[in-house]
């Protein structure tokens, strides 16, 4: 089998270098051919990989290159090695492939502004390590990649540096990140104190819980699996450790694309997915997984309900369909979870670029409040945004439909099938959110492309010659649609949101049979019966229904986003106050003892203590100075007194 | 052992001693000079009585003799009206220190050399020498032996000594041009 | 008499010189009462020459003899030039050194 993992792995990486050191003095078309090229061979040998894969029969189709021993360390012994197997191939697939065309989208998003060089060298840097996590063979590898992306994250969203509100973004990012990197770390040492080993086929090839029991003990694995989770929390912006999300869209919209809905904040459910034998050990973990993304999908809907900023109604969605996945995981439906992850990438990227075409178009205005029938000028984002935003609701038969019924049928199967009060809760907030994606996707797609323009007028500058709107004509004037060089990704997306879901029908679930041998596990499609169909159709009927309630506030009569009295309103605006919370209670005492600790430790104790004690010297002197009378007769007297103590000692002496 | 006769050492002892204290009361520099004279030929007596004639002899004309009248020069020179008192004393506390510093001096002194604690510790080096030299050559050979055979080399550097102070003391009273 | 006798008339001579130094301003005073301690110790060491049977007293009471008559004389200099324009002869006059 053809295994071009390192190629795929250095490829960005040496893109990254070239134009991280000469982009500065490069012109901007090489730029982009290197950039973009880089990644373009990843995909065609990503693609190979895969093509070869097929070629294999179900059971042998994993392969490890293993490049060089990089511990060997009294019983630890890592390798840097990368393993390609059907999760990797597909993971792999996603990110090179969705890269690549943001590549491209960026290269026409990204044209007027002075980091160039900056923003690509970034983005195949974060390649490459996206690359890293999902391709290592074992869990330090793993934690490397974790952390690059960490970093690639930090230094896209605050790729405008001279903003406080971009820096600021970028910092929270990163101190939470760092929560998750943490809870993987220790992790990594359990395991390897329970396993000996940190690769992946010795830990995770003991499939059976029977097998793990006797290496590790239950509480040990809930311990570990939980850890992971928290890794994955942080990474996938799952309750508590969201906050971070909807302050990382300050970074550029091609940022937002690629990491923040199509590959970053997914590492945590491709993490879940790879360790789906422990998971699958730990049922309490499982279920502490699901409580946790339920109720994180629910909370991000009805957040995005009344969001004003076209970005920020994305972010939250993001955090509310990473949910879905989680909860199919939750369900030991580790395929479901991969399969909404890749047909979540399609959709959710190309709502990005829509967003940011918009935003381009507009010169950077992102309130829904000053936009409004865009329809006419924006054509071609408008349908393509109609055909994410379908996909997004998941209504039949676009990418979205499949995925996301089947996590669904899944959880319902569950709830049938175990009776446990906990399934169905979980369903329920499933289907609830359904409902309310569908009104929030809508809500924005007709508060942007309806009704009439409420902004102000628009000066566009595009490739150095300006168009000034006509005073008292119509503002719009200066307003296009986009280029081709963010349309041609635009529109394969599109195509990709629409048929993308067909390899996880119920019908054809080809990816569930391609991941199995990987994750195990169930898939919903495989148990397609009554129970599913039914489950489906209820929540199509509630995503539909959310679509016409929106219709009805937003379409049909003039979109009014007026501030609401009601307070409810004010509460989801404000996120549930979970910032403000998280401010109170853990920034403000950090802050306070860090202030403290710096008047009083380095303030007073410190430079304190080391000016005390050149002052104490200073007073020594001056008070031994005292001493030095300028009287010789005092002088005789000192020198009397010694004498006289002599004399005495030597008389008194035993 | 017994050296000399104890009529005749204690009144020299209450001599030296009187005008030791007249050296320091007198108010008149003068005055205190003149004692310090008859202390220093008492000393010379109580030479005497320990049998060293060159040494009395020597005490008698270099101190009494050379560095008193110098003395007497220096005095008279510098401060001719007797019995200025001067502005008071700042120091006065250091009476007090002195006083009680002396008494712990003094009395240590005589409590180690009556009990005997000096003694223990004198080792007699050369002993039995001394009075052998003195009734085989005399006094003032048996000196010149002991000088000139073992103690050469301090004795150049003395004579070194003694250029230099001279030197200084022609340097020092010299009057620079320029100034006063 | 015995040594001790010496001994005792050589500590007397030496505390009242010693205490001459500290309370006489008169720097010329203050001189006598250093070579009366000087004298002092020079019988001390006759005295343990003569009971000690030794002539390596005699050499150094002859030594400190011409040291002493050496630093009179440098001593005697300094102060002449000190005090020659001075009105008043006051060692604690002498005080500008200090700290």
């Amino acid at each position: 089998m053809l295994n071009l993992t390192p190629l795929i792995l250095l490829l960005p990486l040496a893109g990254f270098v070239v134009v991280g050191l000469f982009g500065r003095y490069l012109p901007r078309a090489v730029i982009s051919i290197i950039a973009c090229g880089v990644v373009l061979a990843a995909f065609l040998a990503a693609v190979a990989d895969f093509i070869s894969m097929l070629g294999m029969p179900a059971a042998s189709r994993s392969s490890v290159a293993t490049i060089w021993q990089w511990v060997a360390s009294g019983s630890l012994s890592v390798n840097f090695a990368l393993l390609l197997d059907p999760l990797s191939a597909i993971m792999l697939l996603i990110v090179t492939g969705v890269g690549f065309l943001i590549h491209v989208y960026s290269i026409g998003y990204m044209e007027d502004d002075p980091g160039y060089w900056r923003f690509f060298s970034f983005l195949n840097f974060f390649v490459f390590a996206m690359t890293l996590l999902v391709t290592a063979n074992n869990f330090l590898f793993l934690l490397i990649g974790w952390g690059g992306v960490g970093l690639a994250s930090f230094l896209l969203i605050g790729f405008w540096y001279t903003r406080p509100s971009a820096v600021a973004a970028a910092k929270k990012a990163f101190v939470v990140n760092v929560i998750g990197d943490f809870g993987l770390m220790i992790a990594i040492f359990l395991l390897f104190r329970q396993f000996g080993t940190l690769a992946y086929q010795p830990i995770l090839g003991k499939a059976s819980a029977h097998a793990l029991a006797g290496v590790v003990t239950p509480a040990e694995l809930t311990a570990i699996t939980l850890l992971l989770f928290v890794a994955a929390a942080a990474k996938s912006a799952q309750l508590p450790l969201h906050v971070w999300l909807p302050d990382a869209m300050e970074g550029p919209t091609p940022v937002s694309a690629l990491i923040h809905a199509a590959t970053m904040v997914t590492a945590g459910v491709y993490l879940v997915a790879r360790a789906a034998p422990l998971f699958m050990a730990a049922p309490d973990t499982l279920g502490i997984i699901g409580g946790v993304s339920g109720v994180t999908a629910l909370f991000a809907a009805t957040i995005a309900c009344v969001q004003t900023d076209i970005k920020r109604v994305l972010a939250y969605s993001t955090m509310s369909q990473l949910g879905y996945m989680f909860m199919a995981e939750s369900a030991s439906g580790f395929t479901t979870g991969i399969f909404h992850l890749t047909t979540h990438a399609y959709f959710k990227a190309l709502l990005f670029m829509c967003a940011g075409a918009v935003m381009h178009a507009l010169a950077g205005e992102q309130d829904m409040r000053k936009m409004g029938g865009l329809r006419s000028r924006l054509p071609f984002t408008f349908w393509t945004f109609v055909v994410g935003g379908l996909a997004l609701a998941a209504i039949f038969p676009f990418a979205g439909f499949w995925s996301k019924d089947a996590a669904l049928g899944l959880l319902l199967e569950r709830a049938v099938s175990t009776g446990v009060a906990g399934w169905w809760i979980l369903w329920g907030l499933g289907i609830l959110t359904a409902a309310l994606t569908g009104f929030y996707t809508f809500r924005l797609i007709f508060g942007v492309f309806l009704g009439n323009y409420r902004g102000g007028p628009i000066v566009a500058e595009h490739g150095g010659h300006e168009r000034q709107a006509v005073r008292g004509g119509d503002p719009l004037a200066a307003v296009h649609d986009v280029g081709m060089s963010m349309k041609a990704p635009m529109f394969v997306l599109a195509v990709l949101s629409v048929i993308g879901g067909f390899y996880g029908t119920p019908f054809n679930d080809w990816i569930g049979n391609f991941l199995s041998p990987v994750t195990g596990g169930v898939s919903a499609p495989e148990t397609a019966n009554a129970t599913f169909w039914t489950g489906l159709i209820v929540s199509l009927a509630l995503a539909l229904i959310g679509i016409a309630v929106a219709w009805m506030r937003y379409g049909a009569r003039q979109a009014d986003f007026r501030p609401s009295a009601n307070p409810v309103a004010a509460l989801l605006a404000h996120a549930y106050y979970v910032d403000a919370l998280y401010d109170v209670a853990i920034v403000r005492p950090l802050v306070a003892l860090g202030s403290g600790l710096r008047r009083g430790v380095e303030g007073v104790a410190l430079d304190g203590g080391t000016r005390g004690v050149g002052w104490l010297a200073a007073q020594a002197s001056r008070g031994m100075s005292k001493l030095q009378t300028g009287y010789v007769r005092n002088y005789a007297l000192v020198i009397f007194l010694g004498a006289a103590i002599i004399v005495l000692f030597y008389v008194v002496r035993p | 052992m017994v050296v000399g006769n104890p009529v005749a050492f204690i009144l020299l002892a209450i001599v030296a001693v009187a005008s030791a204290l007249g050296v320091v009361i007198f108010r008149n520099a003068v005055y205190s000079m003149l004692s310090l004279i008859v202390n220093l030929l008492m000393l010379a007596l109580f030479f005497l009585m320990l049998n060293a004639m060159f040494v009395a002899t020597i005490q008698v004309l270099i101190y009494a003799g050379a560095v008193m009248v110098l003395f007497l020069f220096v005095v008279t020179m510098l401060s001719p009206d007797a019995g200025s008192a001067g502005p008071r004393d700042r120091l006065r506390w250091q009476w007090g220190a002195g006083a009680g510093l002396a008494i712990i001096l003094a009395g240590s002194l005589i409590v180690a050399a009556v009990n005997g604690s000096i003694a223990q510790d004198a080792r007699t080096i050369g002993a039995d020498a001394l009075a052998s030299q003195v009734t085989a050559h005399g006094n003032t050979e048996a000196f010149g032996l002991a000088l000139f055979h073992g103690f050469s080399f301090p004795f150049e550097l003395t004579a070194l000594l003694l250029v230099i102070s001279v030197l200084g003391a022609v340097v020092l009273g010299r009057r620079f041009a320029g100034r006063e | 008499m015995s040594l001790s006798a010496y001994l005792i008339v050589s500590a007397l001579l030496f505390t009242i010189g010693a205490v001459g130094v500290l309370v006489r301003r008169n720097p010329l005073v203050m001189f006598m009462s250093i070579e009366l301690m000087l004298n002092a110790v020079n019988l001390s060491f006759m005295a343990f020459s003569r009971f000690l049977d030794s002539v390596d007293g005699w050499i150094f009471v002859f030594l400190v003899l011409t040291v002493a008559a050496a630093e009179v004389v440098v001593g005697l200099a300094i102060i002449v030039a000190i005090f020659r324009t001075r009105r008043e002869i006051d060692v604690d006059e002498l005080s500008s050194l200090k700290g």
